[in-house]
């Protein structure tokens, strides 16, 4: 997970350092840091942004402790959600199938949220279509949502119409 | 100046058109015309107002009193290897099976050094590799340009793309498909419905089952494929996925979220590197520029590493944007040849 820490670090030489070797002690994996001296407040202090990235909760936990131990200020901490989004058509007996909500379950059991579908059928017993979009956090995510739908259409003799 | 020398086989539309674009003189004279049943060998005889009254003549060919009918089906083979020409204009009749007799036509002219003009697709989609082999080793030219996109110069633009590299390439490469996505976009109308109405109008075939189910964009994305950006992809491993079962209420819901229903045609390399060609609908959002050809309208996306998206629209079929492919790789040749000679 994608993590933006917030530290409060007075601005005199050796205080990033401290504040990195906590990074380091709770295995955080650091991406960027940027000072914003403009914001420096009046106990001499510069918020410094780092984006790290962790592999569970727990080392979120272990950070933040280590941080209060060395008495440095935490600004803000949070997770930096991304959503990818895509959208893809379907065409075929989407009803009589029970595709839709097969779709729908087994793409939510990949951590990929359906979060718009629009299903017609124009009369009983025809092909219905669907126009889906699926989001997730990655464009990885997506690419695997993508061929999880193509076997469910192929087993279910629907047609599907990918993004270009 | 010594003029070059051109052998027409194939006397359909396209041959007719040519025919004529060549009886006005200029730097080419047609050293001989044949269709599948006879030829016309010593053509250069001919006026120009005969070869003009030749194409434009109901019977063809046949008209002509120098008509003389083949004798066996090898004999328009025979012409290739033994008349007197430059540059074979191939433009007979063939399928994406065998691709004869084309393929025959081809390979003899080659052989001899002789360069080939061809609008046909089965011998560039099937046998790609061997022919240019063939032109290659014994130093002669193979042009194509009117097999994909009519008179789009999407090959001539690729041989000009020297110092970049074409990552992927998407297209519109079929226009009966694009003419009836289109007539189900704006008026609601189910494929079926489209499709007879583009038969009626003579865009679709009676039996259109290889423009509708992809066959026809699958050549057209292996030529492509193989010819501009080297991927060795084989026409019958191409994935196609065809418009018939695309529903005008999924046009609509499409184009409700900014997005049209087309037939893509698409080659690049997968994320193993794997050489893919495939033809499928897909949704391609408005700021595309595939997204606003309509009706019989043909395009082609060139992705480029340095230029980026470099997209061509045009005509994609008919007597002359297909002439206007074949006159001017005709026309390369001959420059060519033209240096040499000097």
């Amino acid at each position: 997970m994608k993590i933006i820490l917030e530290v409060l670090l007075k601005d005199v030489p050796g205080q990033l350092m401290q504040a990195l070797s906590a990074l380091d002690e709770a295995s955080c994996n650091v991406q960027s840091i940027v000072h914003f001296r403009e914001r420096k407040n009046k106990n001499n202090e510069v918020p410094v942004q780092i984006l790290l990235e962790t592999a569970s909760g727990k080392q979120v936990e272990k950070l933040k402790a280590t941080l209060e131990e060395r008495k440095i200020a935490i600004g803000s901490i949070g997770e930096v959600k991304t959503t990818q989004s895509a959208t893809v058509g379907i065409a075929g007996h989407l009803v009589r199938t029970k595709s839709v909500e097969r779709i729908i379950n087994e793409l939510d059991a990949t951590g990929v949220n359906v979060s718009d579908i629009k299903v017609t059928m124009p009369a009983a017993e025809s092909e219905s279509s669907a126009l889906v979009t699926i989001e997730a956090e990655s464009a990885e995510k997506i690419g695997q949502a993508t061929i999880l739908l193509r076997q469910i259409c192929l087993e279910k003799n629907l047609l599907l119409v990918e993004a270009l | 100046m010594k003029k070059t020398k051109v052998l027409i086989l194939g006397f359909g539309t396209v041959g007719r058109g040519v025919c004529e674009a060549l009886a006005g003189g200029g730097d080419f004279e047609i050293a001989g015309i044949a269709n599948s049943k006879g030829s016309v060998a010593n053509a250069s005889a001919l006026s120009s107002g005969e070869l003009a009254r030749l194409a434009s003549s109901p019977k063809g060919l046949a008209d002509c009193p120098a008509f003389k009918s083949f004798d066996s089906k090898n004999d328009s083979v025979w012409m290739c290897e033994n008349s007197d020409y430059d540059v074979l204009v191939e433009l007979t009749p063939t399928n994406l099976v065998e691709a004869q007799p084309s393929l025959s036509h081809m390979q003899a002219a080659l052989s001899r050094g002789k360069s080939v003009v061809t609008a046909n697709k089965g011998p560039i989609a099937l046998h790609y590799y061997e022919l240019k082999a063939l032109a290659g080793e014994n130093n002669a030219m193979l042009r194509f340009e009117a097999t994909v996109g009519g008179a789009i110069p999407v090959f001539s633009a690729s041989r000009g793309l020297v110092a970049d590299e074409i990552i992927s390439i998407n297209g519109i490469l079929n226009g009966t498909t694009n003419y009836i996505l289109s007539r189900m976009e704006s008026e609601k109308m189910p494929f079926a419905i489209a499709l007879k109405e583009a038969q009626e109008l003579g865009y679709a075939e009676r039996d259109p089952t290889n423009d509708v189910e992809g066959g026809d964009a699958a050549a057209k994305i292996t030529i492509l494929a193989n010819a501009a950006m080297d991927l060795h992809v084989h026409f019958k491993d191409v994935k196609k996925t065809g418009i018939s079962r695309v529903t005008p209420e999924l046009i609509e819901f499409a184009l409700q979220e900014k997005k049209r229903v087309k037939l893509i045609a698409s080659a690049f390399r997968d994320e193993h590197g794997v050489a893919r060609a495939e033809v499928a609908p897909k949704l391609v959002p408005f700021e595309n520029p595939l997204a606003s050809i309509s009706g019989t309208l043909n395009a082609i996306t060139l992705e480029c590493a340095l230029a980026g998206p470099l997209t061509f629209a045009g005509k994609g079929a008919g007597k002359n944007p297909t002439a206007s492919a074949v006159l001017n790789d005709l026309a390369e040749i001959g420059n060519v040849l033209e240096k040499t000679r000097k």
